[in-house]
């Protein structure tokens, strides 16, 4: 139960296995200071630009404005195709109530949860890999309460470790390898939730930061790499078919979980391009007391710089939409 | 015979469920404290040191009221120490009849009644080392709970591929935790203890050992009800060694009142039918009070070692206050009260939501064996839950709201900055301000780095920074005693907010007022100069 960190100097000893470590390691450096060179000399060049993406930005009560945003997106059934298995991802971290803004609003997920069951999906599972108790979580959050009754909905909240599937991320510049929630991999199609947060180490908790939420150990993103870069490099295997942002309310301080400053901004944001979805949230706030611009943000840069998405809004065609 | 069973098995599945469904889904409706509420020996004892504690004990006063008229009627057909005690003895083929030939065997439990007064009342109570009620609930608390729940899991971890081809999604993806506790093997030595001389002899802790029984033999040794045996009893002896409880005397016709449990077995095997419980023509009859009562000698003998356990729980170090990592439920009354006050059942033990509660060795003293404690490193106290007040029988912590429960602080974290990943290693870690459901941690600049610090007036002691550590054994940041809150009375709100903590919600933005100063950026941003 208690957590612990394996010592950093376990790997160090004079056997032979130290020197091929120590060759590993100089390599590694030798292909740093290339990425750092090429980095400085084209920034934000180092991958090729990303097409343009296309948001929807729906503003209204939360269940008509999920409707509309992703009516405009194309409709579900662009999405969501009949017998699909689906998977939804909302933020269910922290046991406190919706006007905390800390997790995804039960409206917004029932909305999603419907639109599928309309689009013929077979069956929708809502889950989150909770920091807080599951049960907590689910109930403060009015998840529980408002996915009860749907029928073939199902709120899980994976905690075992066979649950999860060790994935390679060979893009992955932080991050190598992960274990991720086994019912991600397995479904059809699976859409992204995330509410509009701040957040005390990445600035931001948006989309990709909740992708966190689908790992087993989220543990070693804090301690044994650069969290910024490794969820950008998460990004790279979890790509969800959509995203939509619950940016009912914002949690614009004290992120990830509160108590902080939250603001109403009754707004739904809807895109195909997850990078870019983040990237426009981004804006809509002043987080921490301050503006930011999406390059501003570490870990939203380092998608882009893997080519995940757009985070210049001269590449994205934004559509605004009142339900 | 049969109606009998019936009733014990029923009581004791009904002390299981009570047991088994104080979890966060808790409504309120079920009284999970019942069987701890109606024991008069805890009562005794509790208001003893603590007379406010009455209106919780209202039910023990019906029990021993009971007594007076019926006996231990409630050992033969209510108590579950005794339907489980049954149970195995009937499994195990436990042998009936007389006791062993240990004269002043029975006495022994007339004598730990007699030794937990003074006890109690110079400063140690033996509850949690005696009482069967006690004993049961934390016996279940600390080993049937994790090992139901450890089969559980197996059960789960060898269906699962089952549930999935089934396509049972929420059976598939359901997780078992089994909590985990210090001091499961001693509180599973006592229970075994007790079970293994109840198997040698049956019911022998009823018959011996137990001062609840003692308590309850002595309220009823001129009950109404009781065994008569009529003139024409033939001295067959059938009745004797039929006895459960040893409770028929060398001549058959005689009854040791203090032992009789109203099972009327040896009614059901007399040959004459010459045994009968209800009274006929005379309903006063002292004659028939049989039975062994301690010596006098064996009385203050007893009442003498309750002295000198009082005095040595008194001048144990536990004596002279909590230890600084003593950490009491939110809730929890002030320190010496709190100790008079609980029962050492474990009942908060087993509702406790993260099972950061534990119980206690030596942390709060002699006294303090069994209380419950938090282990902060082990899991924390969850912020939106208040089960350990609302299960605790005895009111030694109190039934907060949940308002009242969130300002109920139990402690200060204190960061140990040697040990701190950000301090000493300059590391950019922010596990603790992460994880704080209180927002106590703030970032500084000192020196061109960044540095955490804890805003003691916001911190709750919840632990969950203590716990998330990432540093390997022990925490860079740990919960201590420092402005703990413990009041008897009145409101916890009124008491935080007059010391200036803040335990508050969210901060709706108000747009007629001017926006909050600048926070210091998060490490994420990437800052124009």
């Amino acid at each position: 139960m208690i957590p612990t960190v394996p010592k950093p100097d376990t790997m160090a000893t004079g056997d032979g296995k130290g020197r091929r470590d120590r060759r590993g390691f100089l390599g590694t450096m030798v292909r740093a200071a290339g990425a750092l060179a090429a980095g400085l000399l084209l920034p934000g060049r180092s991958a090729s630009d990303p097409p343009p993406s296309r948001l929807v930005v729906a503003k209204g009560k939360a269940a008509d404005a999920v409707r509309v945003a992703v009516d405009a997106m194309g409709g579900i059934g662009s999405f969501i195709r009949p017998g699909d298995r689906v998977l939804l991802k909302p933020n269910a971290s922290f046991p406190n109530p919706p006007a905390w803004g800390c997790n995804t609003s039960p409206e917004v997920v029932a909305a999603v949860a419907r639109l599928c069951l309309e689009a013929g999906a077979k069956r929708v599972l809502v889950v989150d890999n909770t920091l807080g108790n599951p049960e907590l979580c689910f109930s403060r959050s009015g998840l529980k309460a408002a996915l009860e009754g749907i029928p073939n909905v199902h709120l899980l909240a994976p905690k075992d470790r066979d649950l999860y599937r060790e994935v390679e991320v060979p893009e992955g510049r932080a991050l190598k390898r992960t274990h991720v929630m086994r019912e991600v991999l397995e479904a059809d199609r699976w859409i992204n939730l995330p509410t509009a947060k701040s957040h005390s180490a990445t600035g931001v908790s948006l989309g990709l930061k909740g992708l966190m939420g689908l790992v087993w150990d989220r543990g070693t993103f804090h301690r044994d790499m650069d969290l910024d870069q490794a969820i950008a490099d998460l990004a790279a295997v979890l790509r969800p078919a959509l995203t939509v942002m619950d940016a009912t309310r914002a949690l614009l301080t004290a992120g990830p979980g509160g108590p902080g400053q939250v603001e109403r901004w009754d707004s739904i944001v809807a895109g195909v391009d997850p990078v870019a979805v983040d990237a426009y949230t981004v804006t809509l706030g002043t987080w921490y007391g301050r503006k930011v611009r999406p390059d501003q943000v570490k870990h939203l840069r380092a998608a882009r710089e893997l080519g995940l998405g757009n985070i210049d809004l001269g590449r994205m065609e934004i559509v605004e939409k009142e339900a | 015979m049969r109606l009998r069973r019936f009733v014990q098995l029923t009581s004791l599945g009904v002390f299981f469920l009570l047991f088994f469904t104080t979890t966060y889904t808790l409504t309120g409706v079920l009284p999970h404290d019942l069987y701890l509420r109606s024991d008069p020996l805890a009562a005794l004892l509790v208001l003893l040191t603590a007379p406010s504690a009455i209106g919780s004990f209202f039910l023990a006063l019906v029990v021993a009221g009971s007594a007076l008229v019926l006996g231990r009627l409630f050992c033969g057909y209510l108590c579950p120490m005794g339907s489980l005690l049954d149970a195995a003895g009937k499994v195990a083929g436990a042998p009936r009849g007389p006791s062993p030939p240990l004269p002043w065997a029975r006495g022994v439990k007339y004598g730990i009644l007699a030794a937990s007064f003074p006890s109690a009342l110079l400063g140690l109570s033996l509850l949690g080392w005696v009482d069967p009620l006690v004993l049961l609930t934390r016996a279940t608390a600390l080993l049937f709970d994790p090992w139901l729940q450890g089969a559980a899991r197996l059960a789960l971890e060898v269906f699962r591929p089952l549930a999935d081809r089934l396509g049972w999604v929420d059976l598939a993806n359901a997780t078992v935790r089994p909590p985990v506790y210090w001091l499961t093997l001693p509180s599973g030595m006592l229970m075994g203890g007790i079970l293994a001389v109840s198997l040698w002899r049956c019911r022998l802790w009823c018959r011996w050992i137990c001062p609840l029984g003692a308590l309850l033999g002595l309220l009823g040794r001129w009950a109404l009800v009781r065994r008569r045996v009529t003139e024409s009893c033939v001295d067959c002896g059938a009745c004797e060694g039929s006895c459960p409880m040893g409770a028929v005397g060398e001549d058959p016709r005689s009854t040791r009142q203090g032992e009789c449990i109203l099972c009327k077995r040896c009614a059901s095997v007399c040959p004459q039918e010459a045994i009968r419980f209800l009274p006929e023509g005379r309903l006063w009859d002292p004659g028939a009070a049989a039975g062994p009562i301690l010596s006098r000698r064996g009385l203050l003998a007893a009442a003498g070692v309750g002295v000198f356990l009082g005095l040595t729980g008194r001048v144990d170090a536990g004596g002279v206050g909590p230890r600084d990592r003593l950490i009491r439920p939110p809730g929890a009354l002030p320190e010496g009260e709190f100790l008079n006050r609980c029962l050492r059942c474990g009942l908060c033990l087993g509702a406790c939501l993260t099972h950061t509660l534990q119980p206690s060795l030596w942390e709060a003293g002699l006294d303090g064996i069994w209380t419950p404690r938090l282990d902060l490193r082990l899991a924390p106290c969850e912020k939106q839950c208040n089960l350990c007040g609302r299960v605790c029988p005895s009111g030694a912590i109190r039934h907060l709201s949940m308002e009242e429960r969130t300002h109920a602080k139990i402690g200060t974290a204190i960061l140990r900055r040697e040990r701190c990943l950000a301090w000493e290693q300059d590391k950019s870690c922010l596990v603790c301000d992460e994880i704080c459901p209180y927002d106590a941690i703030e970032f500084r600049e000192v020196e061109g780095k960044r540095r955490p610090f804890v805003t003691e007036s916001r911190c709750n002691g919840c632990g969950y920074c203590e716990h998330k550590c990432p540093v390997e054994g022990e925490s860079a940041i740990v919960v201590t005693r420092l402005g703990e809150l413990r009041l008897s009375t009145g409101s916890y709100i009124s008491e935080a907010r007059q010391r200036g903590l803040v335990f508050e919600g969210p901060r709706e933005a108000d747009p007629s007022r001017p926006p909050p100063p600048q926070g210091k950026a998060p490490p994420g941003f990437i800052l124009d100069p």
